[in-house]
């Protein structure tokens, strides 16, 4: 086995159940109370109750985290908790993203590949999660403990392993499902 | 056979670990730490390469960047194009050749180039080799300049990664003001990064043999290196050059065989530093004399650099050609290794260390070279006028320093100005980004950088809020290197001499006499005109005496002549690194559906279809054609039954009491009267009345909507829909979640769709009265959540079934199984394309092209007239007001029914080359027509029904019939089932 330049290995995370929260944040304050969430207090703050993880990511954004044993439950507080009428929104985006846990004393040096923002403790402590753009695309940052879990739309998932993987220093691995490179158009004349 | 130039003793290389390599077939011996050139000096190489257009021998010049010299290619074991023999370090094992000479740099063919030297003065190929053609020459002239021959695509790559960084302070060079700022700013507790291009840090610390606190300056260095690189906030990089300097302090940085990753040749950094240190020194110009370009002639400092860092003698008989201190210093310190030295120095008085040596001294100047393919004398002319061959093998010449401002300059924050009294350019910061320090700053005493250096790092921890340092700098010598005047070029006895001043480009003090004869009076024009300053060393040596020489002819100071814009990169940086690792699958993002891997293994060819999805394009069966698969697949939707994967369309939750408003705002139909369970179609414009999308939104209940977008479209729909939620109208009681990929979707679609459908086990009533068309239930299949929404965009009966992305792969297997008794088949994009166009619906990147409008394309009626507005209305309005006669849909069909029309081909009138009247949008062979149809847009096109139009392909002209736009099921009836 070839062993990776970094030592960091990207490992794909358990899918969980995630809600995410759109609205303004004295809505989502009193949502999250209200369905017996943990609520963020500042923007880019992280906060844990059990296993379900609260974060602020945008102005008008919170995801929800848990496991997916929990997703129903949660599912069933959040409705109950949004008043009618509101435009306060909670969606099922379960399986709508994919995470990665790096683990490795070189976790910097991997995806400071990618991402240009200062990934040193002082910009990126720990309960905080960072959006952020990473190899092109859109990545949520967070610390958990030694490690680092970057979050990605499913759909980009592939290309982030991929990306990850090689920034690594591991060989460039063909997943099945996946061009090894973009492939040409088709130039046939129809 | 030349006797060994290394010196027994000194150098920093690795003398315990001798290697072995070759050169233009040659071997040669060196030692670890050498680079190419040192090793080749060593062995006494003197023709290194030949000159980018006479081919005249070249030598090793530089001990650095600044080498204008030669470039080499190394062979084997790994084939690298012109590699910079003075900061490559030599490999063992590797055979090395010379580029731009053939057999060999000794034996050069091309040398024949130079009996033609008359014929290609500056800006030759503007004047000559005009008759009969210039390209009857061009390939040869082409051919015999140049540098090395790009390695072919298959041939070994090095491994490159990009890095971002960041740092408090960045210092760039690690000489003596370098490490005085790094170990201040250090110190203060600041992230420091210090990046030098040697192999070892020190600059001319290490290269002149300087002493500090009575000791060898490399012992101080050594001390300073162990202590920053023992800061956990300090990264000290070696071998890494700072090569461009943009904007907003950001600085990119190519570090070569970094030592803390094994197997990586290069990491290019993008740093952004708060405050950056330029400390990157002074080049060492030359002194222009007649054949100054014969191997052998060297810079003095860089003289001193190969005995100081790599024990080499670079000549034993040497002339030192100077006018300043730092020459007279070369010339002691190769006198005290053992060379006999002469020392020729135009200045009246010389310096006082001088005296008691055994340096024979020349008021006067160099004018001339001698030897054919090495130096073998040169002829000196003294104060008196007397003039005297001298021989020699090694000429070292000094005319004085320039300031290394060009990473002041590329930052844009800096004035460059002349500064009389130092004959030199220096650069003054505008802004606060950087400090400049040291030689850099023009202060050539080791004492003065020291001290210049503490002062850059105790501003920089000023201004990030730190405190003062103990930082005290080493006892140096308290010398000042004067410099003298600037000599731009030494008189020759023969007129026709070639004297040059820029050797990467062989551009000598004749062609700069030529251009300014010729008018071209700006430093800019006489760059461009005779080429100098453009070679690979970008003037680093030239420059200043070219603008010093154009000075003196047009009888100006070099203050008003002014300098050439100094442009990124600093030095040559390979093009793979700066790529790293974005090549193939990472070139840029792609996205793909939780099917991906299900579409492969089934034949799926995938390729990119809108916003960087990659979709199944179709699914190859032996035998078949892309053509042929894609008619097979359209047929069985037309017939049975197909299934694609409809999961990268584009799809945004709302919920509020303002979303009709909203959703009336953004399209041009009504929204308001939408029923619950209900969905519609709808057209989106932007701000210019132009069509920005369509798709249908569904009424999931009172408050929540769910808006599908085109896949291509998603992310700017998205944006349009923020803009207007953010900006325009923040009153509206609304928000977004946009869900595309929280949902999976496989569409059913054919006759048989919903046969498959009750075959899947819905929990649901799923007849046409339970599910109308623009329908939408939510239940099970099976044990599977799905939302199933009838809508088609392939002219037949269709169900979108969504579900999470986490049942995608069984819900799709089950479909499969399901669908097998009704002759299922996964169709893909090309064939959604032929059933589209078919059915004549538009497509956003063929009819709807940014230029087109709702009525354009024949969907006027769908414009509500209950409203008051709707963003684009009153553009719309405007542009139609004042340009009536417009493109609108149409279907087109060749007279020919076998005649296939490329997409875009132009439709003018009678196949004129001109007056285009309109294009054609999309062009397949239909399965339910059994021909060749198009869509396509042609001006007053609805009143043109049956009349013959032309569409012009290169020069063919195919006549074609204008015919509704609607090929199948033109009453609706197939998808309304």
């Amino acid at each position: 086995m070839t062993v990776a330049r970094y030592n960091v290995s990207p490992i794909e995370m358990v899918a969980e159940a995630r809600f995410e929260l759109a609205g303004n944040s004295v809505e989502a304050d009193a949502v999250l109370n209200a369905a017996g969430l943990p609520v963020p207090s500042s923007a880019r703050a992280i906060t844990k109750r059990g296993n379900v993880r609260v974060a602020w990511v945008g102005p008008r954004r919170w995801l929800v985290s848990a496991p997916m044993s929990s997703a129903k439950e949660i599912d069933a507080a959040l409705s109950r908790a949004i008043p009618q009428p509101s435009s306060f929104i909670a969606a099922d985006v379960t399986g709508s993203v994919v995470t990665f846990l790096l683990q490795g004393r070189s976790i910097e040096d991997v995806l400071a590949q990618g991402i240009a923002h200062d990934l040193s403790l002082a910009s990126f402590p720990a309960e905080v999660m960072l959006a952020t753009e990473g190899w092109g695309v859109g990545l949520l940052l967070e610390r958990d403990g030694a490690s680092v879990r970057v979050t990605v739309d499913n759909a980009l998932a592939a290309y982030v392993s991929n990306c990850l993987r090689t920034a690594s220093g591991q060989a460039s691995e063909v997943l099945p499902g996946v061009m090894r490179a973009p492939p040409p158009a088709i130039i046939v004349s129809r | 056979m030349i006797a060994s130039l290394r010196l027994p003793t000194g150098g920093l290389i690795d003398r315990a670990r001798p290697l072995q390599f070759t050169f233009d077939g040659r071997n040669h011996s060196g030692f670890a730490g050498d680079t190419i050139a040192s090793a080749l000096l060593s062995n006494g190489v003197r023709i290194v390469g030949r000159s980018f257009k006479l081919h005249r021998a070249r030598g090793i010049v530089g001990a650095a960047y600044e080498d204008a010299g030669v470039l080499v290619n190394r062979v084997s074991p790994r084939n690298a194009t012109n590699q910079s023999p003075t900061t490559t370090l030599v490999e063992d094992g590797a055979n090395y050749r010379s580029i731009n000479a053939w057999p060999s740099a000794k034996f050069d063919v091309g040398a024949i180039a130079q009996a033609f030297a008359p014929l290609l003065p500056a800006g030759f190929y503007y004047k000559t080799f005009m008759r009969p053609s210039w390209h009857l020459f061009e390939p040869f002239i082409r051919h015999a300049a140049g540098l090395g021959r790009v390695p072919a695509a298959d041939t070994w790559q090095p491994a490159s990664e990009n890095r971002y960084g960041h740092a408090d302070v960045l210092v760039v060079g690690a000489g003596p003001a370098g490490l005085m700022a790094a170990l201040t700013a250090a110190r203060a507790g600041f992230k420091v990064m210090l990046v030098d291009d040697a192999a070892w840090p020190g600059g001319r610390l290490v290269d002149d043999g300087v002493m500090l606190n009575d000791r060898p300056a490399t012992a101080w260095v050594q001390d300073v290196i162990v202590e920053l690189r023992s800061m956990p906030k300090v990264r000290v990089m070696s071998r890494a050059t700072v090569w461009g300097y943009h904007e907003h302090n950001l600085l990119t940085v190519i570090e070569r065989d970094p030592p803390d990753a094994r197997g990586l040749h290069f990491r290019h950094w993008k740093l952004r530093a708060k405050r950056v240190v330029i400390a990157t020194g002074a080049i060492e110009r030359s002194i222009p004399f007649a054949d100054n370009d014969r191997p052998g002639i060297m810079q003095a400092a860089a003289v001193g650099t190969y005995l100081g860092r790599y024990g080499v003698l670079c000549g034993r008989k040497a002339v030192v050609f100077t006018n300043t201190d730092s020459g007279l210093a070369v010339a002691l310190r190769l006198r005290a290794a053992g060379a006999e030295v002469t020392l020729v120095d135009p200045r009246p008085e010389p310096m006082a260390s001088l005296l008691d040596t055994n340096v024979a001294t020349v008021r006067g100047q160099v004018i001339a070279a001698h030897g054919g393919r090495r130096l073998s004398g040169v002829t000196i002319k003294d104060g008196s006028g007397a003039e005297r061959r001298h021989d020699c093998d090694l000429a070292a010449v000094s005319g004085g320093w320039n300031p290394a401002i060009h990473l002041a300059s590329q930052s844009r924050d800096a004035v460059v100005r002349w500064d009389e009294a130092r004959a030199t350019f220096v650069a003054e910061p505008r802004g606060t980004g950087f400090i400049i320090a040291g030689a850099a700053n023009a202060h050539y005493g080791t004492a003065a950088c020291l001290s210049d250096g503490l002062r850059a790092g105790q501003v920089c921890v000023t201004a990030l809020g730190g405190g003062t340092t103990d930082v005290v700098p080493p006892r140096a010598a308290d010398e000042d290197t004067s410099v003298g005047q600037g000599i731009w070029a030494v008189a020759p006895r023969n007129r026709h001499a070639k004297i040059f001043v820029d050797l990467a480009n062989d551009v000598t003090t004749a062609d700069l006499g030529l251009a300014v004869r010729e008018g071209f009076d700006s430093i800019e024009l006489v760059k461009r005109y005779t080429t100098a300053g453009m070679g690979v060393d970008q003037g680093k040596t030239g420059n200043t005496n070219v603008i010093g020489f154009i000075a003196a002819l047009k009888g100006e100071g070099p203050a008003s002549v002014g300098t050439t814009t100094f442009r990124p990169p600093f030095a040559p940086v390979e093009f793979g690194a700066i790529a790293g690792t974005r090549g193939g699958a990472r070139l840029y993002p792609w996205r793909q559906t939780p099917l991906a891997d299900w579409h492969v293994a089934n034949g799926a060819v995938m390729y990119e279809a809108g916003l960087r999805w990659q979709r199944p394009g179709y699914y190859r069966r032996a035998g078949e054609t892309f053509q042929q698969a894609a008619q097979r697949e359209a047929r069985t939707v037309r017939d049975a039954v197909g299934v694609y994967d409809g999961t990268p369309l584009g799809r945004f939750l709302f919920r509020g009491q303002g979303v009709p408003e909203l959703l009336d705002l953004l399209y041009v139909n009504d929204f308001a009267s939408l029923k619950a369970g209900r969905g519609r179609y709808g057209l989106m414009l932007t701000e210019d009345g132009l069509i920005l999308d369509d798709g249908v939104t569904f009424r999931l209940n009172s408050s929540t909507w769910l808006l599908h977008s085109s896949t291509g479209a998603a992310e700017r729909v998205l944006q349009h829909i923020e803009l207007v939620l953010n900006v325009h109208r923040p009153d509206l009681d609304a928000s977004v979640v946009p869900v595309t990929t929280a949902w999976a979707n496989a569409t059913l679609c054919g006759p048989k769709a919903r046969d498959v459908l009750a075959a899947l086990r819905p929990d649901f009533d799923c007849g046409p009265s339970a599910l109308p068309f623009m329908a939408l239930r939510e239940g099970k299949l099976g044990d599977i959540p799905v939302r199933v929404c009838r809508v088609s965009w392939t002219g037949e009966l269709s169900f979108e079934i969504n579900t999470s992305p986490l049942h995608a792969v069984d819900m799709w297997q089950r479909i499969i199984v399901a669908g097998k008794p009704f002759g299922i088949a996964p169709i893909g994009s090309e064939a959604n394309h032929i059933l589209r166009i078919e059915a004549g619906y538009i497509s956003t990147g063929h009819e709807v092209d940014g230029t087109a409008d709702v009525i354009d394309l024949g969907l006027g009626a769908m414009i509500s007239k209950n409203k008051r507005d709707f963003i684009g209305k009153r553009s719309m309005d405007l542009r139609r007001a004042g340009d009536p006669v417009r493109p609108e849909l149409v279907g087109l069909l060749p007279l020919d029914p076998n005649e296939s029309v490329p997409e875009g081909a132009p439709v003018t009138p009678l196949g004129a080359q001109a007056d285009q009247e309109g294009f054609v949008s999309a062009c397949v062979q239909s399965p339910a027509r059994g021909r060749i149809i198009s869509l396509g847009l042609l001006r007053n096109g609805r009143a043109r029904m049956g009349e013959t139009v032309h569409a012009r392909v290169y020069d063919r002209i195919i006549p074609m019939q204008v015919v509704a736009p609607v090929f199948h099921d033109a009453d609706r009836k197939r998808v309304k089932s």
